[in-house]
């Protein structure tokens, strides 16, 4: 069991040392942190609309949102009008950040099956190891790139009101809490996709595939069955069919469960199949 | 179904380091290794040798773990190849695998290490040790993309002896590398094998002939021979003179009528040369000087003679036969037995 855990310490301690020589995370880490740029010089402008209800410029972001995210922006100024800048990010982060997680995170294991390279580790250290510390990997590369829009949120908000609360911190780390949840299953999605194609390509395309499908199941099922009572409690035990409510606490156990179970369950999947499949 | 193959040192039991039962694998129709039935003894350098094809990879990826057997069983020291219990004691130098790029040689090798339950402290020295056995120590910091192509197969040699593994499978270790190279790689894999196993798949025969004390031989997919070097090459019973023409058939009648020679078998019209087998009970410089005594007699010119023949030449006249003739094949050529 010690050699066990310090070989998944080894692997995952070493996949974080190569990770930013990975082109795919190093590109669409940029574009992660362009995006956001955008995302919050928009925030901005909703922030000062919202505080001055006159502003030209956010016309364009407002429409944006209302699109996106199907909310009025102006029933957020109702309830929560201190709170728009964080409620926005949440819900941006909520809809974007899996899609960059997975393309950073879909090629755990798919190039070194590829390129042979697993060929150096698998006589000296066990398959559960080396898919375990990947994923890993994986995890904290998803929870770092989260954690830093976090903190941002957070600078961008002191910059806005010149002053910071508990509330403010309690918020950011929640959300971050939340989106990391919510990106957990698509991890764990990457890393079986990724044991079973031995294939960047392939791994990429079908994990944005599933991260794009899997929550609209639930939409076909919803419109399929749309009289029968209760059909809407369904919606969370799809993956990926958070709401904006996890950030307004209204978080239900399923919230925390249905996320967990998912991304355990591909683990299992994923585990199964690194372990079975041969390495020609 | 393949024929159980093995030998025991004079006296000695010897525990095999690679055992194979009926061993078989298939990629979709293609039969890549077929009722393989091997016993490996341990402490030996052994050469797997066959032409492309013949499974000697896929061979080698069973043995590792890469690939699972389609039918039969394997054991690898003792254990199945997949099991814990073989991590670090096996190592392989794998075909065509590539190290990292963008990464320090010396890192990789210290991951490795570690891998292998070594403390952070005894990796770098390890790493910096085998660097050293394969003269790369001052190229350790730099990734495997700025090597040549020598050097690349060098760190991957050296990545395999990390950790001091008691089974090194080498496929194609000399592969590519020029003269000098590969006779220090030799030298390193003779130093390296004490105390230990050494399966080295290759093309270069003459390699293995010098560094090995056993050749399995692989042919389509099937095990056709194992047998210790010198008993392959028979080095005691054989006797090749290389002529500068074809022998004339008075020559081979005379050689074949002296009471040492158990027969005479003649080159073809590219190769002159007659291959005579001799009673090996008979002192080796008598059989010489008869043998000679016959050329001079004849006023024959010869260009070398040699005792034993080439791995080279046996490897190619034993995949030449059908199944089922492996160890009775000759030259294409004619025969004149005693």
């Amino acid at each position: 069991m010690d050699k066990s855990l310090s070989q998944i310490k080894t692997v995952f301690l070493n996949e974080l040392a190569f990770t930013p020589r990975k082109i795919a995370v190093s590109v669409t880490f940029v574009f992660f942190c362009l995006l956001w740029g955008f995302a919050f010089k928009g925030l901005i402008e909703l922030d000062e609309f919202i505080k001055t209800d006159n502003s030209e410029k956010s016309g364009l972001f407002l429409g944006f949102l209302t699109w996106v995210l199907d909310i009025d922006p102006t029933q957020w100024v109702e309830f929560q009008k201190n709170g728009v800048f964080f409620i926005s990010f949440g819900i941006l982060s909520l809809l974007t950040t899996h899609y960059f997680v997975i393309i950073m995170t879909s090629d755990q294991t798919a190039s070194e099956i590829g390129n042979r390279y697993f060929r150096y580790l698998i006589t000296r250290c066990g398959r559960t190891e080396i898919f375990l510390g990947r994923l890993l990997t994986s995890l904290t590369i998803g929870l770092v790139a989260i954690t830093l829009t976090g903190i941002t949120a957070w600078g961008v908000d002191c910059f806005l009101n010149q002053a910071t609360s508990i509330d403010s911190v309690l918020f950011v780390i929640s959300t971050c809490f939340w989106v990391f949840w919510f990106c957990l299953p698509f991890v764990c999605l990457c890393s079986m996709i990724s044991a079973w194609s031995g294939s960047v390509a392939t791994s990429m395309l079908c994990s944005m595939s599933l991260a794009f499908l899997l929550p609209k199941v639930f939409n076909v099922i919803e419109l399929r069955w749309k009289k029968v009572e209760g059909i809407k409690e369904l919606r969370e035990f799809f993956p990926g069919n958070f709401t904006h409510s996890v950030l307004l606490d209204h978080a239900s156990i399923s919230n925390l469960l249905v996320p967990l179970v998912y991304a355990s369950l591909f683990v299992w999947v994923g585990l199964s199949i690194f372990k079975r499949r041969e390495f020609p | 179904m393949g024929r159980a193959l093995h030998f025991q040192k004079k006296g000695i039991s010897v525990t095999p380091v690679v055992e194979t039962q009926n061993l078989g694998k298939a990629f979709g129709a293609t039969v890549a290794l077929e009722g393989v039935n091997l016993e490996l003894p341990s402490n030996q350098i052994i050469g797997l040798v066959g032409p492309n094809g013949a499974g000697k990879t896929t061979l080698f990826s069973i043995l590792s773990g890469f690939l699972k057997p389609g039918f039969g069983s394997v054991r690898v020291l003792g254990h199945s190849p997949l099991s814990p219990q073989l991590q670090g004691r096996v190592s392989i130098l794998p075909q065509d695998a590539p190290l990292r790029k963008g990464v320090c040689i010396r890192k990789q090798f210290e991951f490795f290490a570690k891998l292998q339950g070594l403390s952070p402290e005894t990796a770098s020295e390890e790493a910096e040790k085998v660097l050293e056995e394969v003269d790369l120590l001052e190229k350790s910091f730099e990734g495997p993309d700025s090597l040549s192509h020598g050097m690349r197969k060098r760190a991957s040699l050296a990545q395999s002896f990390i950790g001091n593994p008691e089974l090194i499978l080498l496929d194609e270790p000399t592969a590519g590398l020029d003269p000098v190279t590969t006779q220090k790689v030799r030298e390193l894999v003779l130093r390296k094998a004490e105390g230990r196993t050494i399966i080295i798949s290759s093309h270069n025969l003459a390699e293995l002939q010098e560094a090995c004390d056993s050749v399995a031989i692989l042919n389509l997919g099937k095990l056709v021979d194992f047998r210790p070097v010198s008993e392959i090459i028979g080095r005691s019973k054989t006797m090749i003179i290389r002529l500068e023409g074809p022998p004339e058939e008075q020559l081979t009648k005379a050689v074949s009528e002296l009471p040492e020679v158990v027969s005479v078998t003649c080159g073809d019209q590219g190769n002159p040369r007659i291959i005579i087998r001799v009673d090996g009970s008979i002192d080796d410089s008598e059989v010489d000087l008869a043998i000679l005594g016959v050329f001079k007699e004849q006023k024959v010119r010869y260009r070398e003679i040699r005792r034993g023949e080439s791995l080279e030449e046996k490897v190619v006249q034993i995949t030449k036969q059908e199944p089922g003739d492996e160890k009775t094949g000759m030259d294409s050529s004619s025969e004149l037995a005693n």
